[in-house]
């Protein structure tokens, strides 16, 4: 229990509220059964003798009845318990006050100041009241047990989360290396700007993309620096189509989702033989909602990408997508013959 | 609130010259009312004769028809029903002189515990003196008397004598102001006076508790009617 609750399992604060609630149970009694205008002796005694008859009653219910049968739903031996307890025990008191006490107490007056029925009345509002004051206990128990498991679960998430981004992050890296490493090959002129865009992807994956949530024209600006990357990289090879739609202002979204499919699209594009590569990217941000959908013609996986590694990228966006967008989120994924199609909507 | 209960013991005392338990509620319910015709008659009390009738015998039987007999009954209310059938059918008027005025009370009768109680509640006083022949009114009334109920065991000596065995006012009260008898209760702080303020139902489960314990009861004081030939 954290500080906040430690008042649920302390000894002596349970000690103190049972005797807080006993107290003012005797105070209402006494109020309601003294015979004058102020209370006497004979009026706490017999208050006291009525409100001690209640406590067997009210302790069984608490400790026996209601963990012993309520707890495990079984309502009905919990239903004929408590009738029989509710019963004997006003039956006790009212006989006490109507007939025994002659005997026990000859030097004191009193009357049982009800019926049976009566008493059995009393009773059930004291087991109602002191089992929903323990239900009440119980709920905040359940209630902090409940913070503390969505505490853990978040911090679990968070920490799967991190190793996803870990994860993704070489990957990226891994695959645009092996990109300068062929213009390297090549003597491209255009190496030293594509190493300079490479370090502006860098810095927002190594700095911004550490956030939960970043503005999503942020990531679509650098889903454009990836893309004219790999404009570069494939030089004429490569027939691009790109239509963004909607207002992206004032949307978040997870860093790093668009583009590792992105990645994926320009990873598996044919780049060998004569035959152009094509990647068609539609992206519309509309009512909160965004689409997403990348389409890409199937060419020769990266030869240095081992089989191990293969996939890894979509699986990750895959889990981060059930830890984000739980519920508000559709991934439809077409692995056709010639082309692969991702269609992600989302509920920003 | 004092000065109402003095009142009420007042009319007591007058009444029976004792210390009786004064009530502000009867112990008689309509259903539970007994008539008893072995009250009835003429009977000797010391110096004083006291008739006991039924209601509908007794001289106060116009002013009763008329308050309890005379309305249409499928108009009274269903507490006025249960009130004429207690005052009309099963009520009876005792009735004594002493110093020339006429004391009228209205006895109701309950057994509890198989004996018998009485309720006695003073209703009217009445000038005997022929000079001056003026009905003094109701107890509440010119002299600003509250009536009260008190109670008394009935105790038959074969059919000749009954003991009415008064409940201990004194006894009650001290025991009341020791803190030994839980039953509502007024208590006027500066005559000590107390008006038993306990319900019908309460008084009649008190007397079925403790009905049989002889230390309620003031035994020197008892009524001892002796039937008149």
């Amino acid at each position: 229990m954290t500080k906040q609750f430690f008042w649920l399992d302390n000894l002596w604060i349970r000690v103190l509220q049972h005797l807080f609630f006993w107290g003012l149970s005797f105070y209402i009694f006494l109020q309601f059964f003294k015979t004058g205008a102020k209370a006497e002796r004979i009026d706490y005694l017999y208050t006291a003798l009525f409100q001690f008859s209640l406590l067997p009653t009210v302790y069984l219910n608490l400790k026996w009845l209601l963990p012993g049968f309520a707890n495990k739903r079984n309502w009905l031996a919990y239903t004929f318990f408590i009738l029989i307890l509710i019963s004997l025990f006003s039956w006790l008191n009212f006989q006490f006050f109507e007939r025994w006490s002659v005997k026990i107490l000859p030097d004191y007056f009193f009357i049982s100041y009800f019926t049976w029925r009566q008493v059995a009345g009393f009773f059930i509002v004291y087991v109602a009241i002191s089992s929903l004051l323990k239900l009440s206990k119980s709920w905040f128990r359940v209630n902090e047990l409940q913070r503390q498991l969505l505490q853990s679960e978040k911090q679990k998430i968070q920490n799967e989360l991190k190793a996803l981004k870990a994860q993704v992050n070489p990957h990226f890296f891994f695959n645009t290396l092996n990109s300068i490493y062929s213009m390297a090959l090549d003597k491209d002129d255009r190496l030293p700007g594509t190493v300079l865009q490479l370090s502006d992807l860098m810095r927002y994956f190594l700095y911004e993309s550490k956030e939960d949530f970043v503005a999503l024209d942020k990531e679509l600006r650098v889903l454009n620096d990836y893309i004219a990357l790999q404009k570069i990289r494939s030089d004429e090879k490569l027939l691009m189509e790109e239509k963004m739609e909607g207002e992206v202002k004032n949307e978040r979204i997870a860093p790093l989702l668009l583009i590792t499919f992105l990645e994926n699209a320009f990873k598996h594009g044919n780049r060998t033989g004569s035959k152009m590569a094509f990647i068609k990217l539609f992206i519309r941000v509309q009512q909160g909602q965004l689409d997403f959908q990348v389409e890409n013609d199937k060419g020769i996986i990266d030869k240095v990408e081992t089989k191990e590694n293969s996939g890894v990228g979509l699986e990750n966006v895959k889990r981060q997508l059930e830890l984000l967008y739980p519920g508000r989120h559709q991934l439809i994924i077409h692995n056709l013959a010639d082309r692969f199609v991702v269609h992600l909507q989302l509920k920003l | 609130m004092s000065s109402y209960i003095q009142k009420i013991l007042v009319a007591c005392s007058l009444l029976f010259l004792q210390s009786c338990v004064t009530s502000l509620h009867r112990l008689v319910t309509y259903d539970k009312a007994a008539q008893e015709p072995r009250v009835t008659g003429l009977w000797q009390q010391e110096e004083k004769t006291i008739e006991i009738q039924p209601v509908k015998q007794s001289e106060l039987a116009n002013e009763f028809n008329q308050l309890w007999n005379g309305k249409d009954k499928k108009q009274l209310s269903e507490q006025d029903k249960k009130d004429s059938i207690l005052y009309y059918e099963k009520s009876y008027v005792l009735s004594f002189i002493k110093s020339d005025v006429k004391y009228f009370m209205l006895v109701n009768f309950i057994p509890l515990n198989n004996e018998l109680y009485a309720d006695i509640y003073p209703l009217a006083m009445m000038n005997t003196d022929t000079s001056n022949k003026k009905e003094i009114n109701e107890y509440d009334g010119e002299f600003g008397y509250t009536s009260s109920h008190t109670f008394a065991k009935l105790i038959f000596a074969g059919s000749n004598s009954i003991e009415l065995r008064f409940l201990d006012g004194g006894f009650i009260a001290g025991q009341i102001g020791k803190g030994r008898v839980a039953i509502k209760n007024e208590k006027d702080e500066l005559s000590g006076a107390i008006l038993i303020t306990a319900s019908t139902e309460e008084l009649q489960r008190f007397i079925l508790k403790y009905g049989k314990d002889e230390r309620l009861y003031d035994r020197k004081n008892s009524v001892i009617l002796t039937r008149k030939a």
